[in-house]
C-alpha cells in the first residue's frame, strides 16, 4: 500500500520536471524573417600613390605586397598624369556614373538599362575576348554600388570593401578548361584533378566566403561551416612561411563563387548571410 | 511487483529525471578529460605548435557541433557541423576517395557498408541531439 503510491509519487515527480522542461523551450523561431532587400554588389577601393617614388597601394595592400602579387607597375606616362592630380573619384552608384578630380565634379553619365546595353554592344565590338552575356553583366551591374578612390599620398590605402551578392560564375569544360564569367582564364583543370571529379560525380560547388566564414555546396549539399580567424590564420602564416601579409581586407570582405563541371546547370542563389 | 520489476523502474525514472534536469539545463557539453599528445623537435606537427611561441595547440571536439582549433587563447580554425552537413561530408569523402582508387587505376576499391555508415550517422546524431561531451587533445611541444 505504501510502495505503490512511492511510486506513483516519483512518476508525478517525472512528469512535472519533463512537463517544466517542455514548457520551458523556447517555441519554434517563427519569427518573420526581415524582408531583405535587393542584393548589391559593393565595391569601394581606395588607391594610394607617390610619384615621387612610382609606388601604390590598393585596398588596404602595401606596395610591396602588390609587388609580390604580381601587381602591374604603372609606364612613366601614366605616372605623370597622376602627378598632376592630387585625387580623383570614379562612383557608379544607382542609374548614375560620377567622377571627380581635385574634388570637382568632372561629368556625370547616365547608367541606366538603355545606357548600359549602349557599353555591352561598344564592348562587344571592340572587345576579342567573346560577345558580353547581357543577363550575367545585368546582374553584377543592376544595384551596383562601386566607388573607386585615387589619392595622391605615401600613407596606406584604406582596406577594400568588397561584397557581392552576385556569385562569380566559374565553368570547367570537358576539356579542364576554366572560364570566369564566359571570360576564358587560360588557366584548366589538370586531367586526372577532372576525372576525379567526373568519377567523383562532383557536378558543381557553391563557395560562399563571409567575413572569414566559409561555406560549401557541393551538388546542393551543405558542407560543415568554417570559420577561420584572421589572428589565428597568423599561427598557420608563420608554421608555413607562407608570407600571407595583412589579410585585414579580405577578412572584411564578403564574395561568393559557383563552379560548375561539364555540362551541369549553373549554380544559383546568392551568398547573403 | 517483482523487486526486478521495481528497481528497473526507478533506475529507468532516476534516468528520465536526470535527463530532464539536463535537458531543462539547455543539454550543456559535458568536458571529458583532456587527452595530453607530446611532439618532439622534429616532428612535422612541432614547427605548426610552436609557431606562435605559445608552444601548444588545442583540439576540442564539441559534439553539439564543433570542432575547433586554438593556439594559447586564439582560435585559429572552426568547424560547425550538423549531422546532415557530416552526413554530407562523409559521402562526398566516400565518393572522392573511391573515384581517386578508381582514377588511379587501383581495382582494389573499398566497399562501404551501408551498416556502418549508419552506425556512425546515428552515433553522431545521438551526441549532437541526445547528450552532448567535449573532448580535447592538447597537442605541447616540447623542447
Amino acid at each position: 500500500m505504501n510502495k505503490t503510491p512511492t511510486f506513483i509519487k516519483l512518476l508525478l515527480a517525472v512528469i512535472m520536471v519533463l512537463g517544466i522542461v517542455f514548457v520551458q523551450q523556447p517555441p519554434m523561431a517563427i519569427a518573420e524573417i526581415a524582408k531583405q532587400e535587393v542584393p548589391t554588389n559593393l565595391v569601394h577601393i581606395d588607391i594610394t600613390y607617390d610619384p615621387g617614388t612610382k609606388t601604390y597601394s590598393m585596398g588596404g595592400f602595401s606596395a610591396e605586397e602588390l609587388r609580390q602579387a604580381g601587381a602591374p607597375q604603372f609606364q612613366d606616362q601614366i605616372w605623370q598624369v597622376l602627378g598632376m592630380l592630387n585625387n580623383a573619384t570614379l562612383k557608379i552608384q544607382d542609374d548614375k556614373i560620377d567622377v571627380f578630380t581635385d574634388d570637382q565634379q568632372l561629368f556625370s553619365l547616365a547608367w541606366d538599362g538603355p545606357s548600359r546595353e549602349i557599353v555591352y554592344s561598344l564592348l562587344n565590338a571592340y572587345i576579342e575576348l567573346g560577345d558580353i552575356d547581357m543577363e550575367r553583366a545585368e546582374a553584377w551591374l543592376d544595384k551596383a554600388d562601386i566607388v573607386i578612390t585615387l589619392r595622391k599620398s605615401k600613407e596606406l590605402s584604406e582596406p577594400l570593401q568588397l561584397s557581392l551578392a552576385t556569385l562569380v560564375q566559374v565553368k570547367v569544360a570537358k576539356n579542364g578548361e576554366l572560364t570566369v564569367e564566359g571570360f576564358p582564364t587560360g588557366m584548366s583543370l589538370t586531367p586526372d584533378t577532372l576525372a576525379l571529379l567526373d568519377t567523383a560525380n562532383v557536378e558543381n560547388l557553391k563557395l560562399c566566403w563571409n567575413k572569414g566564414v566559409v561555406d560549401l555546396q557541393v551538388n546542393g549539399q551543405m558542407l560543415p561551416q568554417a570559420t577561420l580567424y584572421q589572428g589565428g590564420l597568423s599561427v598557420i602564416d608563420k608554421a608555413f612561411g607562407l608570407n600571407l601579409g595583412d589579410l585585414t581586407p579580405i577578412f572584411g570582405s564578403s564574395f561568393g563563387a559557383g563552379l560548375v563541371i561539364g555540362d551541369a546547370a549553373p549554380v544559383t542563389g546568392e551568398c547573403v548571410p | 511487483m517483482p523487486r526486478f520489476w521495481r528497481v528497473l523502474l526507478i533506475s529507468l525514472v532516476i534516468v528520465l529525471l536526470l535527463y530532464g534536469i539536463y535537458f531543462a539545463l539547455g543539454r550543456p557539453v559535458i568536458p571529458l578529460p583532456t587527452i595530453p599528445y607530446k611532439v618532439y623537435p622534429g616532428q612535422p606537427l612541432h614547427a605548426i605548435v610552436t609557431s606562435d611561441g605559445s608552444d601548444q595547440l588545442r583540439l576540442t571536439l564539441k559534439t553539439s557541433g564543433v570542432v575547433e582549433l586554438t593556439s594559447a587563447d586564439q582560435s585559429v580554425v572552426s568547424l560547425n557541423y550538423t549531422p546532415e552537413t557530416f552526413e554530407n561530408t562523409l559521402d562526398l569523402g566516400q565518393r572522392l576517395l573511391v573515384a581517386q582508387k578508381v582514377v588511379q587505376g587501383n581495382e582494389d576499391v573499398p566497399e562501404s557498408s551501408p551498416f556502418l555508415r549508419k552506425l556512425i550517422n546515428w552515433a553522431i546524431a545521438y551526441y549532437y541531439h541526445i547528450i552532448r561531451f567535449r573532448l580535447s587533445v592538447l597537442v605541447k611541444a616540447l623542447p
